[in-house]
């Protein structure tokens, strides 16, 4: 019988050492993945820009030229920037992907609804990279660029609805944070022995905080009501700009939540 | 004329104290000047000491003079905060949840979208 739970005892003890040796492996495996995406993107614009150039020169000598040879280096030119353009957008998706799903404090079925447009502009893109590299001649890139066209303004609002999602869930996060740090003060401090004095003074600064942390996760709403009540649901640019000034306030707040969090634990 | 010379020592050791100088005599009148000087030398120390015992005296009577009645003023200081270990487990969360606020501010835009054209084309589309 002792045998028995002996061995139990030491293939718990096993499982629970390799299991974390693993979970530790994984996290340094998607460091290191993300910092390889993130050097991949800085190379893929890099030769976006060197293509944009090359794409310039060409088609401005094909307008002035209007000869054959000039039309065949256009629409070289042109496939290798559509090429450069869409390998780009594809990295910098996935690198967004990565962030919604791994960030806190965000509204899980917005969260999945972002990811899932995130996941159909991929897979559009990765069809436009085919595509353009089927395309022969210009008919077929001008094709290509019109379809494109049409997918525009639904690639920005993955984009920049993922990054608003970001955004809002990481100042909730914070504040989630904020409030679980409190409450663990709060505990620590009930076993303390003080006098009725500093008892007071805590039960005056604990009410603050309260309002504080209430006060961030209020804004935080207002914030996302604000997105998806009013106006467009769509996103762009200038929408994630009027996101971001109102994530303020919150922030500006959740601030003050974590000056009073570190003056409580001097009380 | 020689004078005669006695070679007898010892009538000479004998006759000793009668042959030597009477020497000086002394004056009593000079026997007093160091005892006038002494008491000159005291002076200042007499009055020194007397001076030390007024200024102490003076000192003595400033001490017992009743005081004035000074109203104390309790002054309200904060009561010592604790001291926090740079380590206390408590005071690290709040240190790493400052710098995750300073990741989430707002202003400072992450992934950005790429400086790219999305209007790339070689021949006008026709709308």
């Amino acid at each position: 019988m002792k045998k028995i739970v002996g061995i139990l005892v030491v293939l718990l003890l096993t499982v629970a050492f390799s299991s974390s040796i693993i979970s530790a492996e994984e996290k340094t495996l998607a460091v290191d993945e993300l910092s390889e995406k993130q050097t991949l993107y800085r190379d893929e614009i890099n030769v976006y820009r060197n293509a944009e150039r090359t794409f310039d020169v060409s088609k401005e000598q094909y307008l002035k030229l209007g000869t054959l040879a000039s039309l065949e280096e256009a629409v070289s030119s042109t496939r290798n920037v559509l090429l450069a353009r869409s390998k780009v957008l594809i990295t910098y998706l996935e690198l967004l992907r990565d962030e919604l799903a791994n960030q806190h404090g965000v509204n899980l079925t917005e969260k999945d609804d972002a990811l899932e447009r995130l996941d159909t502009q991929l897979l559009f893109l990765k069809e436009h990279q085919d595509a353009v590299l089927l395309a022969n001649d210009r008919d077929q890139l001008l094709n290509v660029v019109i379809v494109f066209g049409e997918q525009r303004e639904l690639i920005e609002d993955a984009a920049y609805r993922s990054r608003s999602l970001v955004a809002i869930g990481k100042v909730q996060t914070v504040n989630d944070k904020a409030q679980a740090l409190f409450d663990d003060i709060k505990v620590r401090q009930s076993q303390d022995e003080v006098t009725s004095l500093v008892t007071a003074k805590r039960a005056r600064a604990y009410d603050e905080t309260t309002k504080h942390i209430a006060s961030t996760e209020q804004a935080v709403l207002s914030v996302i009501d604000t997105i998806y009540k009013k106006g467009s649901r769509e996103f762009d640019q200038s929408k994630f700009d009027q996101i971001t000034d109102n994530l303020s306030d919150p922030y500006i707040t959740a601030q003050k939540s974590l000056e009073f969090l570190q003056e409580l634990l001097t009380l | 004329m020689q004078e005669e010379i006695s070679t007898n020592q010892t009538q000479f050791a004998q006759e000793e104290p009668l042959l030597q100088s009477p020497g000086v005599p002394i004056d009593p009148h000079l026997q007093a000047v160091p005892e006038t000087n002494t008491k000159k030398s005291k002076l200042p120390f007499i009055i020194g000491g007397a001076l030390l015992f007024f200024v102490i005296l003076i000192g003595v009577l400033v001490q017992m003079r009743p005081k004035e009645v000074v109203q104390e003023v309790v002054e309200l200081t904060p009561s010592p905060s604790p001291i926090l270990a740079a380590n206390d487990p408590l005071q690290v969360r709040v240190k790493n949840l400052q710098m995750e606020l300073d990741a989430a501010d707002p202003t400072v835009q992450t992934l950005v979208f790429p400086p790219i054209s999305l209007e790339l084309t070689l021949d006008k589309i026709k709308r």
